[in-house]
């Protein structure tokens, strides 16, 4: 293994870990606002990545486009999700809300059978090809990974730095203190929650970029363990800790795998995707509390 | 007391790490091909005993000789007004589709012997068939109990198999605790016929064969080719895997990278990365259809070029060439059966077999009929499904019998052609030993078959073209 092929290695842990960054970051969102542990995560990740290829199927439209529809449908689906299920269950016990966004994901996955069927879709999407430390690079990912970190400034910033940011952040920090500053606290959990289930469908969009295919209606299923493993990581309820979260586990997937492969085990992959879970174990018994605070 | 568990936990994994390790130096044997004793003996009924003794490699397996079973002038029992077949299936869930295909192949079959044949004949009378199914939904838990149900409940004389390895493993053990004859359609496992069942009896080809002509293609084309292996970590792809091991040894055909991948991998760019500087001359992958797409589009993505690539299931679908076009230009799958290769009556005397069943054209007909679509293409799921039938007719015929244990003991040296090809066991295992599959290629946006020589309908395009050629339309 030379010098070039350590850089590749490097450089596409980051370019999944943004990715995986950004999908991540609905779960920890929605966590942070109304502490329900959405399970739905997984489909709206799915009906972003069948955003993306209807679109492109149908009208031809590049996922850097329909990345804006993802989000828009988000935010009014993650809203209605709200008002019509979620209203109620604030404050309800963990269970209560667990089950209900379980059975709200059976929904969403039976509607997309019912819509696209069981069979895997994919489209042929190719941006070019790049020479990257002598590797040829995919550019659809790369754009990808880049989109993933802009979104996920821009989300800071809104929630850093705009008026209705700092609401979503006292009604996080205390809803009933926020309640008797004369802020609409179910106003902010529709668009908390909005936001979340946004999010998931714009990383569902940004993960077809990765990888065009393979999407069917359990197609968000992986991507819902990785993510609660990374939001555990990152620090529950951390946007910045979550897209952190996601670096370092799309860089221990690729930088453990060659390791593996060199000790000739025989699914190198499997071995990664096991150690990442032992450090993520060691690290929460000594760090519970994740890498971030909320 | 936290520092005691994570000591404890330190050491649990250290442990854990090193068993793996060592467990993972040290030399295996190939999974697929292993021979196992399990010898046993079971009674037929009063007359006879047949003694099965130990599972080899189908080439050197020694044919068991039966005694014929003399038709009875009168049943011993009274026959009845239908013959019921008994089905789990899945018809939705995660194996939904392919099932489908099965079951409509299945009912097409039925049709062909009511309407065409006329029934089972069975003591100088025609018995129709008759098929009592349940949707398993591709549950392990619900092909189990339903399997019970139609034995113990329904009283089925036989039964057809559930579609994919898993669900025919979980199946196989009930059948086998009732006695009862499982012809299988849908689990090419080998593993399911290595576990001492005396009443499984299998229709297409073993996973551990599924690539074997793949080899023997890319040597017609590259006398010292240089093999990357890659395959699915299953039940199913791990026997693929195993059998290419074994071939290619025998062959001298060197392996330069023999991974596996995780059942539900994302990203390949990982294995890709180390593949690319080897300059392996093939790629064969033991995949199922979500992975072998990604596959694909990682090594197109990152313009990684073998001159000849074969991938299980996922190439053999239309629905892969529409999500790649000209990209998929060359890819070879192994397939059991295509429209345009089957076995006619022509063939079969040529080889020396009996012919039973429909001809192609009979079966796509009835399957039409069936799907209830003009120009549905039945893909080989369904075809297997139509020949599990046809078998277990002829061998109901040869027993002369509607005893699951003498229909079983029919097969044995029962040796025929169907329009899916030929049929053929090891006594022993059930394992199917007559069945060859064939390789199809891309070719100019048609999926054609190329190997073996004597059914293919064009030249095996070798080398096939890089990605940037296929983009650029050569």
């Amino acid at each position: 293994m030379d010098l070039n092929n350590i850089f590749f290695i490097i450089y596409q842990g980051l370019v999944l870990g943004s990715i995986y960054g950004v999908i991540a970051i609905g779960l920890s969102l929605i966590f942070g606002i109304t502490r329900i542990i959405n399970l739905s995560h997984g489909a709206l990740i799915m009906w972003g990545a069948y955003t993306a290829f209807t679109f492109f199927t149908l009208y031809n439209l590049s996922p850097l486009g329909s990345i804006f529809i993802a989000l828009v449908v988000g935010i009014g689906l993650g809203a209605a999700i709200f008002y019509v299920i979620l209203k109620r269950l604030i404050g309800a016990h963990e269970l209560t809300t667990l089950l209900a966004t379980f059975a709200l994901s059976i929904f969403l996955q039976e509607l997309a059978r019912l819509r696209y069927g069981l069979d895997y879709r994919g489209y042929n999407l190719y941006m070019g090809s790049i020479n990257m430390f002598g590797y040829g690079a995919s550019l659809s990912a790369l754009y990808g990974g880049i989109l993933a970190l802009v979104l996920t400034t821009l989300l800071t910033l809104f929630l850093y730095k705009t008026r209705l940011g700092a609401a979503i952040r006292a009604v996080a920090q205390d809803p009933v203190g926020a309640y008797v500053c004369g802020i609409d606290v179910n106003k902010i959990y529709a668009i908390g929650i909005g936001l979340g289930s946004a999010f998931a469908m714009a990383g569902g969009v940004i993960a077809t970029m990765y990888s065009p295919t393979g999407i069917n209606p359990y197609y968000g299923e992986p991507y819902l363990l990785k993510s609660f493993v990374i939001v555990v990581l990152g620090g529950l309820g951390s946007v910045i800790g979550a897209y952190i979260g996601g670096l370092i586990f799309g860089l221990a997937e690729t930088t453990l795998f060659p390791i593996y492969d060199y000790l000739n085990f025989h699914s190198p992959s499997s071995m990664a995707l096991f150690t990442e879970f032992i450090i993520l174990l060691l690290l929460l018994l000594l760090r519970p509390q994740g890498l971030f605070k909320r | 007391m936290n520092k005691l568990y994570i000591a404890i936990i330190i050491v649990a994994i250290i442990m854990f790490l090193v068993g793996y390790l060592v467990g993972g130096f040290i030399p295996r044997a190939p999974t697929g091909l292993v021979t196992v004793s399990i010898p046993y003996t079971y009674t037929v009924s009063t007359v006879k005993t047949v003694t099965m003794t130990t599972y080899s490699p189908p080439a050197t397996t020694p044919p068991v000789t039966t005694p014929a079973t003399s038709p009875s002038p009168t049943p011993l029992t009274p026959l009845p007004e239908k013959i019921v077949i008994g089905l789990s299936v899945p018809l939705t869930g995660s194996q939904g589709e392919v099932g489908t295909a099965g079951f409509k192949g299945i009912l097409a079959a039925i049709k062909w012997v009511n309407e065409v044949y006329g029934g089972v004949h069975l003591f100088g009378k025609t018995i129709p068939l008759e098929l009592k199914y349940y949707d398993d939904e591709s549950s392990k838990d619900k092909v189990i109990s339903y399997t019970e149900r139609l034995i113990t409940v329904d009283k089925v004389h036989f039964l057809l198999s559930s579609y994919s390895s898993p669900l025919v493993f979980a199946q196989a053990p009930i059948a086998e605790k009732y006695n009862m004859l499982l012809v299988n359609w849908g689990g090419a496992s080998d593993l399911i016929h290595m576990q001492g069942y005396k009443m499984v009896v299998m229709v297409w080809t073993p996973a551990s064969q599924y690539m074997i002509q793949a080899i023997d293609a890319l040597l017609s084309a590259n006398k010292q080719p240089k093999i990357v292996l890659l395959y699915k970590d299953d039940e199913f792809n791990r026997m693929v895997a195993a059998g290419v091991r074994n071939y290619s040894k025998k062959l001298g055909v060197e392996i330069v990278y023999d991974k596996a991948y995780p059942t539900d991998i994302k990203d390949f760019t990982p294995y890709i990365t180390l593949i690319a500087p080897l300059k392996a001359d093939a790629l064969i992958v033991g995949s199922h259809f979500a992975d072998g797409q990604l596959l694909t589009k990682q090594l197109s993505d990152q313009n990684v070029n073998f001159a000849f690539i074969a991938m299980n299931i996922a190439p053999c679908y239309m629905d892969y060439y529409k999500a790649f076009g000209k990209l998929a230009e060359g890819i070879i799958c192994p397939s059991h059966w295509e429209i345009g290769a089957s076995y006619t009556p022509e063939i079969a005397t040529k080889l020396g077999l009996e012919w039973f069943g429909p001809s192609e054209d009979e079966f796509i007909k009835y399957y039409r009929e069936i799907v209830g679509d003009p120009n549905a293409r039945p893909p080989y799921h369904a075809a297997s499904g139509a020949a599990a039938v046809l078998v277990l007719v002829k061998a109901i015929e040869k027993a002369q019998s509607l005893d699951p244990i003498k229909v079983r003991q029919a097969f044995n040296d029962m040796r025929l052609a169907t329009f899916f090809g030929e049929f053929k066991i090891d006594p022993a295992t059930g394992i199917q030993i007559g069945h060859k599959m064939i390789l199809v290629q891309w070719q100019k946006g048609n999926l054609v078959v190329v190997w073996p020589p004597e059914v293919a309908k064009a030249k095996l395009m070798y080398p096939i073209p890089t990605w940037d050629q296929k983009r650029a339309g050569s």
